[in-house]
């Protein structure tokens, strides 16, 4: 048969839709027609002469099974005789076995009608599915006809199959449902089980550092484990070294399947216990390790026994999340969650007592677990149905949790703005406050006393120009000090120098200017700085007026947390209690007094020191951009 | 030292008067600025007027070396009287005359052309002084209005994001930060061991770099409105 890679694609899709198809059409018409009747031209070979190597031939039931306590291989040998009905004769005729787990060669009177590869000394076969063969026309005869079947076997235990030889229109429909149940029902277990497998796992991976996300990765190793489980039983042939991995590691796969469904059935009903799942993860490992023990050190006689104690228990404690489930059901008022889950349960622990009981009292040899087959893709449609479920309530609740977050913010939002409204009026109100007050204690009362002087003829031209310009003077200061509410006090004091600089030149006054001790910009409140800028203005206005001196030092600088202001001049002084240069110091005191600084004033023919010792507030010592 | 400045002046230049053109609106203040450049043998008064419009038309028969210019004249405002006086004498000097010599007063002078300001009530003698050193290359500026220069070049002031075409050199920007920490041209010239004719050298390359600026970035405006 011509054979390239696109026909053997072809073949592996189209073949499992179609046994798929006439499967379903095959199951629907057993459903509505009864066993085939008794007329058709059947014959079962049920009984035969089996010759095992070196032993002595003997009559046997088909089918027929030889428990043998050690491995070994041999050869064997089936011969049986049997007589077709005429009317098969005409008929185009098969050859169809329900199991044929060693295969071998068939040969009806002298013509080889049937070939499977078989074991040899270095390999294994196991075939787990049914088989039909076309038996050539013309072969038969009516009477006396002789079949002999040729096959060997390393194994324990060995099946000898039952032979039907019929018409063609009845084996075949027979053959393609067998083949839809027992291959077509495996594969689409396996496919299901990789893509929800898939899907748990991922899930788990993404988001394993929660707690709550272990019975994803249980559902995830339970589909794996099916599909471990199943791919097991389809490695074939298997060399003989590789046999007993074989079957160790499929009971890897079905250990895995059904003790993480247990667990985390026992998870889905709301239950949780550490020992339990010990427990479990002992029994799992339990079962290939008996396996192995079993080929390594009796060379697997006790191989069926421990399989079967195995299998019971891990069958039994699938009571546990049934006890677990029943108590849920009870407690509360069941939801649809706790039935299908309680219902699945009642069908697994049934089905899976029923494959254990398929190792005590029957021969597992040749048969794919039905009961299993069905039972695992509806036990992790299941699982996924409800973990989807959780998750896409979870996903709800996130959703509520995010707009409720939102909403809260919206109105911390909404708080924080009228906060700020009401700080910057705050502000405002105060800064006007302030301006009011500036005005009302500096240039307001200045213009008032002068004018009261002029309005009394007191004052010269010279007294009259000397008083607005002092009055022009703290305008300037006020000004400068206005603007956000905070005041860079370097730069304000350098525009007072730029200012003062034409008189402090005509009182021929050498000035050194020194801030090298004040931070880079340090911003007040214009109430701080204001005063401080006016005690300077006064001080340098009182050296170029009263002082008659030659130099003038002005100091600024930060000192622990205190702003020092210090103006020295080395004039001739004066004296403090009589000689009080007019409103000038009284102004100096006040100002000192509203910003609870100290006022250091000290004259004397060597000069005279105007000095202010102010602690700043916290705040304000930090320089702001 | 100023004293030592002010000897070094060469004795030529007092022979030749520096003409002055006050353009004021309020008498008082105009009468006194009159009276401060008659009063002092440097300075020659060109011409004083109350208006733009008269400045404009004696400007062209009586040009003078210094114009005195009030920004808040009655029919146009001071700031295209110096653009015009900037375009059509070129080597005149602009000096604004102000009340307050806040930032934004003088500092859009200085964009139209101006390279010094007064303040109104400036003393007679002060006011003669600050004239020649004008004339001389310098005028000095207040640490306000030195940080608010150099933050025009930092683009912090520019509209939108048009790029400055003419940066400040890291010299000049040393000169303007020094000034605004209060330093006097004296300081800044000891201080970056330069002679104080440098120093307002540098000042005066920062005014026409405003000025060069201001007028690009007007072109740039008008461009995004779709004016030009």
């Amino acid at each position: 048969m011509p054979r390239g890679p696109a026909r053997g694609l072809a073949r592996l899709v189209v073949g499992p839709l179609r046994r798929l198809l006439v499967g379903l059409l095959c199951g629907l018409s057993c459903l509505s027609a009864a066993a085939p009747p008794e007329a058709l031209p059947l014959v079962e070979i049920s009984r035969g002469l089996l010759q095992a190597e070196g032993q002595a031939a003997e009559r046997v039931e088909l089918p027929h099974k030889v428990y043998r306590p050690r491995r070994a291989f041999t050869l064997y040998q089936l011969s049986a005789r049997f007589d077709a009905p005429a009317a098969l004769l005409p008929q185009r005729t098969a050859l169809h076995m329900d199991s044929w787990p060693d295969g071998g060669r068939i040969v009806i009177n002298g013509v080889e009608v049937a070939q499977q590869p078989t074991s040899t000394p270095d390999q294994v076969v196991r075939y787990l599915r049914p088989f039909a063969f076309a038996v050539p026309p013309g072969l038969l005869r009516e009477q006396g006809n002789q079949v002999q079947m040729h096959w060997a076997s390393r194994e324990t235990l060995v099946l000898v199959p039952r032979v039907r030889i019929g018409p063609r229109e009845v084996l075949e429909p027979l053959h393609e449902r067998q083949l839809f149940w027992q291959l077509t029902v495996v594969q689409g277990s396996m496919v299901f089980a990789a893509v929800i497998g898939a899907v748990m796992l991922g899930v788990w991976w993404q988001q394993r550092s929660g707690p709550a996300q272990r019975s994803y990765l249980l559902i995830g190793l339970s589909a794996a484990g099916w599909i471990i489980f199943n791919a097991m039983l389809m490695w074939s042939p298997v060399s003989a070294i590789w046999f007993p991995w074989r079957r160790a590691i499929g009971f890897v796969g079905i250990g895995l399947f059904a003790l993480c469904m247990w667990t985390s059935l026992a998870r889905l009903a709301g239950w949780q216990d550490r020992r339990f799942d010990r427990v479990c993860l002992l029994w799992f490992a339990f079962g290939p390790l008996s396996t192995m023990l079993a080929f390594l050190i009796t060379d697997a006689t006790h191989q069926p026994v421990l399989e079967a104690v195995w299998s019971l228990g891990a069958a039994g404690l699938g009571v546990v999340p049934l006890v677990v489930l029943a108590r849920a059901v009870m407690r509360q008022r069941p939801g649809p969650r706790l039935v299908v889950l309680m219902g699945f349960v009642l069908i697994s622990v049934g089905v899976t007592v029923r494959e254990a009981l398929t190792y005590i009292f029957k021969d597992p040899i040749g048969t794919i677990h039905l009961g299993l087959q069905l039972m695992a893709p509806l036990w992790l449609a299941t699982a996924a149905g409800i973990l989807m479920q959780d998750f896409v309530r979870s996903l709800r609740e996130a959703e509520a949790d995010r707009a409720a977050v939102d909403r809260r913010l919206a109105e911390r939002e909404a708080e924080l703005a009228l906060l700020h409204a009401r700080e910057r009026e705050h502000a405002t109100d105060e800064e006007r406050h302030r301006i009011m007050q500036d005005m009302h204690d500096g240039l307001g009362s200045q213009l008032v006393s002068s004018l009261a002087m002029a309005e009394r003829g007191q004052l010269s031209p010279q007294q009259t120009a000397e008083l607005l310009r002092a009055c022009i003077d703290d305008l300037r200061l006020a000004i400068d000090t206005l603007g956000d509410g905070r005041v860079d006090l370097a730069l304000a004091a350098g525009n007072l120098r730029f200012r003062m600089e034409p008189r402090l030149r005509a009182a021929g006054l050498r000035v050194r200017w020194d801030m090298s001790e004040l931070p880079d910009e340090l911003s007040l409140p214009g109430s701080v700085a204001l005063p401080v800028l006016r005690v300077m203005q006064e001080a340098l206005a009182n050296a170029t007026k009263h002082a008659r001196a030659t130099s003038l030092q002005v100091r600024l600088a930060c000192e622990g947390g205190r702003l020092a202001l210090d103006v020295h001049d080395d004039g001739h002084g004066f004296d403090l209690v009589r000689h009080a240069p007019g409103k000038g110091l009284a102004g100096m005191h006040k100002r000192a007094r509203g910003l609870g600084a100290e006022l250091l004033l000290d004259s004397s023919m060597q000069g005279t020191h105007v000095g202010l010792r102010l602690a700043l507030p916290a705040s304000g010592n930090a320089s702001a951009n | 030292m100023v004293n030592d400045r002010l000897s070094a002046v060469p004795s030529s230049s007092q022979q030749v008067p520096i003409t002055v053109a006050v353009v004021e609106d309020e008498h008082e203040v105009r009468t006194l600025f009159e009276l401060a450049v008659r009063s002092n043998p440097r300075l020659s008064l060109a011409f004083s007027a109350g208006t733009a419009a008269s400045a404009i038309s004696l400007a062209g028969t009586r040009p003078a070396q210094v114009y005195l210019v009030d920004l808040g004249l009655p029919d146009r405002d001071g700031r295209d009287l110096i653009r015009w006086i900037c375009a059509q004498q070129p080597h005149a000097s602009v000096m604004v005359v102000t009340v307050f010599g806040d930032d934004s007063h003088v500092v859009s002078s200085f964009e139209a052309g101006a390279v010094g300001y007064l303040l109104k009530d400036t003393p007679p003698d002060e006011i003669a002084r600050r004239i020649v050193d004008l004339h001389e290359g310098g005028s000095p500026i207040s640490p306000s209005v030195a940080r608010h220069l150099l933050r025009r070049f930092m683009g912090r002031d520019t509209p939108a994001s048009q790029p400055i075409d003419d940066p400040l050199s890291d010299r000049e920007r040393e000169v303007l930060k020094l000034i605004e920490k209060g330093m006097t041209y004296d300081e800044v010239a000891e201080v970056l061991q330069i002679s104080w004719h440098t120093v307002t050298a540098f000042l005066r390359r920062v005014y026409r770099k405003l000025q060069v600026n201001s007028r690009s970035e007007a072109v740039y405006e008008a461009r995004q409105r779709g004016i030009l």
